[in-house]
């Protein structure tokens, strides 16, 4: 049977930073997951790295010290995932949404974050924002990464530091102890791990469903559509003040389906165009109609992406936390299994610090930061 | 009750002649200005092609060309583009018919000034009746470079050699089958004559090894001098609609390809949606007309709810099937072994060999994931020229491809502003 310290599993953004920040501190990781590398939400997402979407309070504060670790990745590892501090852009487009905004920018600036409030001359910024723009409030820090790009220098950086990687290989059974987990892959391999440390998404409750425990996440659909290359440019992340309502709601309304425009450009020089959120179970089709949705909102923000044609379309999970807070901790009545999920859209902004707060959870067992706000067991 | 048919090749007009005789109408969707398909490409002013005869007698066919299907959905929506936007169509049932279409494999210098696919010089000169000037060449794997080959030559085209990958003893291992499908055999040796008699050179058992502007470099060590060169190593299955629609795919490790899993008739693992033709594997026009035949039918069973009891004499089907991995076994023993690190996997994106290769070490053997850290398969043309490339790396790794690029929706781009007008 093969021992490690730590097996993680999911090789998605909060996978790979875990596994990171485990093998930082000296200890032996495996990872694996049932499917490729990150197969899972990662996969279907844009990396949003942001603050301007987040009121004052915990949210705000771990993208904060987030954004401080993802430049200290980059400088310890050098940046093959496009990682960009390329800044965002918050359009309002009534005089009421401009007065929120410009209280919004306020708030932020007596927090130290660098952001400011233009009623005029946001051209400079973004020349291609429509006619009906009123104000717009600009965070020249916020930042983009791509995110299957992020996984995969962190899965060959954990390559060289000697982890291994096993894809296609789903969780079979989980024993958990007091002083370690037994865990059974479905090929049949079992694994001796003094901790594992679920980094599976919306997928969690179906990995702890068979011990009778559980953490209520849940998934919410996302979608984004993918433009060509061409002459628009969009030169950071771009939203409607209505996003930041849309991102942070913790409403769960089974029937609708919101939809607040996010614009950004890839490296590549493709657009991607978001966001939709709904609660349709594990369903990810496309739906035609939402896409028309989301586009038509992109398009009353960005009118020249009209000209533009759709090359994709794509749906996704986000992990929904019912107090819109992540779950980072021990799973109650299983001290060994550590979760890190419910990052709803966040989940790329906040992967580097959920990395340090799990690595400090099994090494140094700081099972309660930020005064247990983000320990599973406050929903019990 | 109406059927929608995407694709108007030998396949699809069959399946649309057979529903039609079982009472069931049907709409055939062909992105092309004229019915036909790539074998029977007219040009824009020739005579009307038997469908379009069929579709100004009957009402019950409903021929739409020059309309991009984007993508279609198990419940029966068909999502498509006549040039003024996006818009919808329900129908109880869709049988995909969208053919196949030829790539070469990774040559160093590729992409190059002059070449392009030999079935895009055929496409050219049938449905345009573009003759390309200057020194012609034209090479691969397979009978179908001497069928082009033979077609440039006869409206004129200054072909100087065909380059085949196959040996002549391919072709002779291949007789058996050619014995049994006279009409094959026929037009293969009627192409060879004219190539003879024009003074072209078939060379046999040579590869094309490097490609530079206007010249190519052999595995036998010479150079030849072209000003058009069509390369095509072999033929891959149109699967992307039937990806949107969720169909189950396997992978064909003869062929090189991802076909759609469909029964004997054409039936897919969604309901309601059928695939026929070079959709079940590239099995040629032949089996592709028989497929169109026999999916009939089924549809008419299927949506009428009774069993079908029509005597199944699969004979010629099983047949055909045999001749078509037949001569893939002979094309996949002579591609090439390793395409050298340098050259480019992923003409859209740039992305080369070595680049999918490093992705495979690291022990992933899907196409998506390898498509997310490579770029292969994300530009424009959606992976139908890298995916069998792909899957050609994971297997020389000794891994087992463990599936498709997934194909959710816009199986061809469509402008923001057309997508958006549908809400009105």
């Amino acid at each position: 049977m093969k021992r490690v310290d730590a097996l993680v599993v999911g090789s998605g953004i909060i996978g790979s930073f875990v596994a990171l920040a485990l093998r930082e501190r000296g200890l032996e990781v495996m990872v694996v997951d049932r499917g490729g590398l990150a197969p899972g939400t990662s996969r279907s997402s844009d990396g949003n790295l942001l603050c301007s979407d987040k009121s004052p309070g915990l949210m705000l504060d771990l993208s904060r010290r987030s954004l401080d670790a993802w430049h200290r990745f980059a400088e310890r590892y050098g940046n093959d995932c496009e990682f960009d501090p390329k800044g965002a852009t918050v359009v309002a487009r009534s005089p009421a949404e401009a007065r929120g905004l410009s209280a919004l920018v306020a708030e932020h600036q007596s927090l130290g974050i660098d952001c400011r409030f233009l009623e005029s001359g946001w051209h400079a910024l973004e020349p291609h924002l429509g006619p009906d723009t009123v104000a717009v409030g600009h965070w020249p820090n916020d930042a983009q990464v791509q995110p299957m790009l992020a996984c995969y220098q962190i899965a060959r950086i954990l390559r060289e530091k000697g982890v291994s990687y096993h894809f296609y290989e789903g969780i079979e059974g989980l024993e958990p102890r007091d002083d370690g987990v037994t865990v059974t892959l479905d090929g049949g391999d079992r694994i001796e791990a003094g901790h594992v440390a679920l980094c599976t998404g919306v997928w969690t409750p179906q990995i702890l469903g068979p011990l009778g425990l559980s953490v209520p996440v849940q998934p919410r659909k996302g979608h984004i559509a993918v433009l060509e290359r061409g002459d628009v440019v969009v030169n950071s992340k771009i939203a409607d003040f209505g996003y930041q309502a849309a991102a942070e709601s913790t409403e769960v309304d089974e029937t609708a389906v919101q939809t607040a425009a996010i614009i950004e450009a890839t490296r590549s020089g493709t657009i991607l165009c978001g966001s939709s959120r709904e609660f349709a179970g594990f369903d990810m089709a496309v739906n035609m109609q939402t896409v028309q949705q989301l586009l038509a909102d992109c398009v009353r923000i960005v009118p020249d992406l009209a000209r533009l044609r759709v090359i994709r379309g794509y749906a996704g999970l986000r992990p929904f936390s019912p107090d819109g807070h992540p779950m980072i901790g021990p799973v109650p009545g299983a001290e060994r299994l550590i979760v890190a999920t419910g990052h709803e859209g966040a989940g790329h902004g906040l992967a580097a610090v959920t990395g340090d707060l799990v690595a400090a959870c099994v090494a140094d067992g700081d099972t309660h930061p930020y005064d247990g706000r983000l320990h599973p067991e406050r929903f019990q | 009750m109406r059927v929608a048919i995407v694709g108007t090749g030998p396949a699809g007009a069959a399946a649309a002649r057979g529903l039609i005789a079982r009472g069931v109408a049907v709409t055939l969707f062909d992105e092309q200005p004229r019915s036909g398909g790539n074998i029977s490409r007219v040009r824009a002013m020739g005579a009307a092609t038997p469908l379009e005869t069929l579709a100004r007698a009957s009402s019950q066919v409903e021929l739409r060309t020059a309309t991009r299907v984007l993508s279609t959905e198990a419940g029966g929506r068909v999502w498509f583009d006549a040039g003024d936007g996006a818009e919808a169509l329900d129908f109880e049932a869709i049988v995909l018919a969208c053919g196949a279409y030829d790539v070469h494999d990774p040559i160093p210098g590729l992409p190059a000034r002059g070449v392009s696919s030999a079935g895009a010089l055929q496409a050219l000169l049938k449905g345009q009746g573009l003759v390309p000037a200057g020194r012609v060449v034209i090479a691969g794997s397979g009978p179908f470079l001497s069928v082009v080959a033979a077609g440039l030559v006869r409206a004129g085209a200054p072909v100087t050699q065909v380059v085949d990958r196959l040996r002549l003893s391919d072709y002779l291992r291949l007789a058996p089958w050619g014995a049994g499908l006279p009409g094959n055999s026929l037009e293969f040796l009627q192409t060879r004559w004219q190539l003879a008699r024009a003074g072209v050179a078939v060379r046999h058992g040579v590869a094309v090894t490097a490609v530079a502007d206007n010249q190519l470099t052999t595995d036998q060590g010479e150079t030849i001098d072209f000003d058009h060169l069509g390369l095509t190593e072999r033929f891959i299955p149109q699967t992307q609609l039937a990806r949107t629609a969720g169909c189950g795919l396997e992978h064909d490790p003869v062929g090189g390809y991802w076909r759609v899993v469909t029964d004997a008739r054409g039936r897919t693992d969604r309901p309601g949606i059928y695939v026929i033709g070079e959709g079940q594997g590239v099995r040629g026009w032949r089996h592709a007309q028989l497929s169109g035949e026999r999916v009939a039918p089924a549809v008419a069973a299927d949506l009428a709810g009774y069993p079908l009891k029509a005597r199944d004499n699969g004979l010629r089907r099983r047949f055909l099937i045999g001749f078509g991995r037949a001569l893939e076994r002979r094309q996949s023993q002579r591609a090439a072994s390793r395409p050298p690190a340098e050259a480019v996997i992923c003409p859209c994106e740039g992305t080369r060999v070595g680049a999918v290769d490093e992705a495979v070490a690291l022990g992933l053997a899907d196409l998506s994931s390898i498509k997310v850290v490579t770029r292969c398969g994300m530009g424009p043309c959606q992976g139908r020229y890298c995916e069998p490339q792909v899957t050609a790396r994971i297997r020389a790794a000794g891994a087992t491809p463990r599936g498709a690029l997934n194909q959710r929706a816009f199986s061809r781009p469509v402008r923001v502003g057309e997508v958006i007008d549908e809400t009105g």
